[in-house]
């Protein structure tokens, strides 16, 4: 029986991943389009639309507390359905940018003849756990609310620190000159380049 | 009766599949595929002589002529790598090491199946040889597709119909083949069902999409390009760093 339930389930993996191919919307080979949205997308990262202080604001008890000491419950369950919005928002929007980096990073890297099997796999896991925190990230504050964030988030930083584990001994290589970021190059460039 | 129209339509769409792809000199582009189809026309026909002149031995002629179609359709899953990821040397690589790991760790398997158990045999049935091979087809298409959709590789309508129709026979002839070695001969006439049916699915996407040529998207390298992977990878790396900061920040609260 197990044996059965391997190959069925492979021809179904197969044929859903043919589903997908077959759905596929024909990207146009060279298009600058996705590299300057990632672009774009790290520049405003890096700019700071995830500023601290706002970070700080949408996960602080603060405000919860001022609520709960001073308005009535609907006005308290209006504030907690507000703000779980917003960390929603910001979950997502994180989700995003890792998202973009991994489309940048894996549409370059695709040229490389010298490329390495184990560089990419490493960096393809790092993706998917970071990817995959923020999913979970997003289902807990969906099921918990706005303040089971802080908590939540600590165990995606957990995941975050598992890449920067992954690739200690690639940065120990990282000099000054060679620690440009990303947002060096403008969309222009890219757009020129591709 | 239905049959015999299912193996004339059969005939019909191979014919017709190596007739356009020879007026339209596609033949040229993805040899390895038109014999494939060349291949089964040919056995397809010799399998009526042979049916004809002698049924008894037809059974063990189909087997064999499976397990040959079976191998040269290996030749169709190499042109799907060739022509999908010849122009990305780094894709190309991952996939060549996909490719090699699959098919070593299989020669391992087999081999260490045979050290343990010395009357172990990978298949006592030839549904359950074609669906071990069928699966090692699988493995090795679904690796590729891996790397087309994580290096974003864009395809052309023909190679796109190749992957597809061959990808939708072996799908279906992995689960048609495993429920027969499971089900037995009670199952029997459900595959003899679901087999040349799914073939003849394949040839109509086949048919259709191999109509008239279509080139593959050309990549065009990005100009400002770093020679160097490593440093462009630890950029990548230096970059997933600075949004684990962000992350880090906002766990203070």
């Amino acid at each position: 029986m197990i044996t059965l339930l391997l190959f069925v389930g492979l021809g179904v993996g197969l044929l859903l991943l043919l589903f997908l191919l077959a759905r596929r919307a024909p990207s146009v080979e060279g298009s600058a389009r996705g590299l300057v949205e990632a672009q774009r997308a790290l520049h405003t990262l890096q700019l700071g639309l995830l500023p601290e202080e706002v970070v700080e604001r949408i996960f602080a008890s603060d405000d919860l507390r001022f609520v709960e000491a001073n308005a009535p419950l609907p006005v308290r369950n209006f504030f907690l359905c507000d703000r779980k919005k917003i960390a929603l928002a910001w979950t997502s929007r994180v989700r995003n940018q890792v998202l973009r980096l991994k489309e940048y990073h894996f549409r370059r890297s695709r040229f490389y003849s010298q490329l390495s099997f184990s560089t990419e796999a490493s960096l393809a896991i790092s993706f998917a756990a970071l990817l995959l925190q923020c999913r979970l990230l997003q289902l807990l504050l969906t099921l918990g609310g706005p303040y089971a964030a802080p908590r939540v988030v600590t165990r995606t930083v957990g995941a975050a620190t598992r890449i920067c584990e992954v690739s200690a001994k690639s940065l120990a290589f990282l000099t000054p000159a060679r620690a440009h970021t990303f947002g060096d190059e403008s969309p222009e460039d890219h757009a020129a380049a591709l | 009766m239905p049959t015999l129209i299912l193996s004339s339509a059969g005939l019909l769409l191979e014919s017709l599949i190596l007739f356009r792809g020879l007026r339209n000199r596609i033949l040229s582009k993805y040899p390895l595929f038109y014999a494939y189809i060349f291949c089964v026309l040919l056995l397809d026909i010799s399998s009526y002589g042979v049916y004809g002149m002698s049924p008894g031995t037809y059974r063990n002629w189909y087997w064999a002529t499976q397990i040959i179609i079976l191998l040269v359709g290996y030749g169709v899953i190499l042109e799907i790598v060739h022509k999908a990821l010849s122009p990305y040397a780094g894709a190309d690589r991952v996939a060549a090491v996909f490719v090699a790991g699959i098919f070593g760790l299989v020669f391992l398997f087999v081999i260490y199946k045979s050290l343990v158990a010395p009357n172990w045999s990978p298949a006592t049935t030839y549904y359950e040889l074609e669906r071990d091979l069928r699966a090692v087809q699988a493995i090795v298409l679904a690796s590729i597709l891996g790397v087309i959709f994580g290096y974003g590789i864009s395809i052309g309508r023909n190679l796109k119909g190749i992957i597809l129709g061959y990808g939708l026979y072996i799908g279906s002839s992995i689960i048609s083949l495993a429920l027969r070695a499971y089900g037995g001969t009670s199952f029997h006439a459900t595959w003899r069902l679901i087999q040349p049916y799914a073939f003849l699915v394949s040839l109509c996407v086949w048919a259709t999409a191999m109509w008239s040529w279509q080139e593959n998207p050309v990549p065009r390298m990005p100009d400002r390009f770093e020679s160097d992977y490593e440093s462009f990878a630890l950029r990548t790396r230096a970059l997933l760093g600075s949004l684990r900061s962000y992350l880090e920040r906002t766990a203070r609260p």
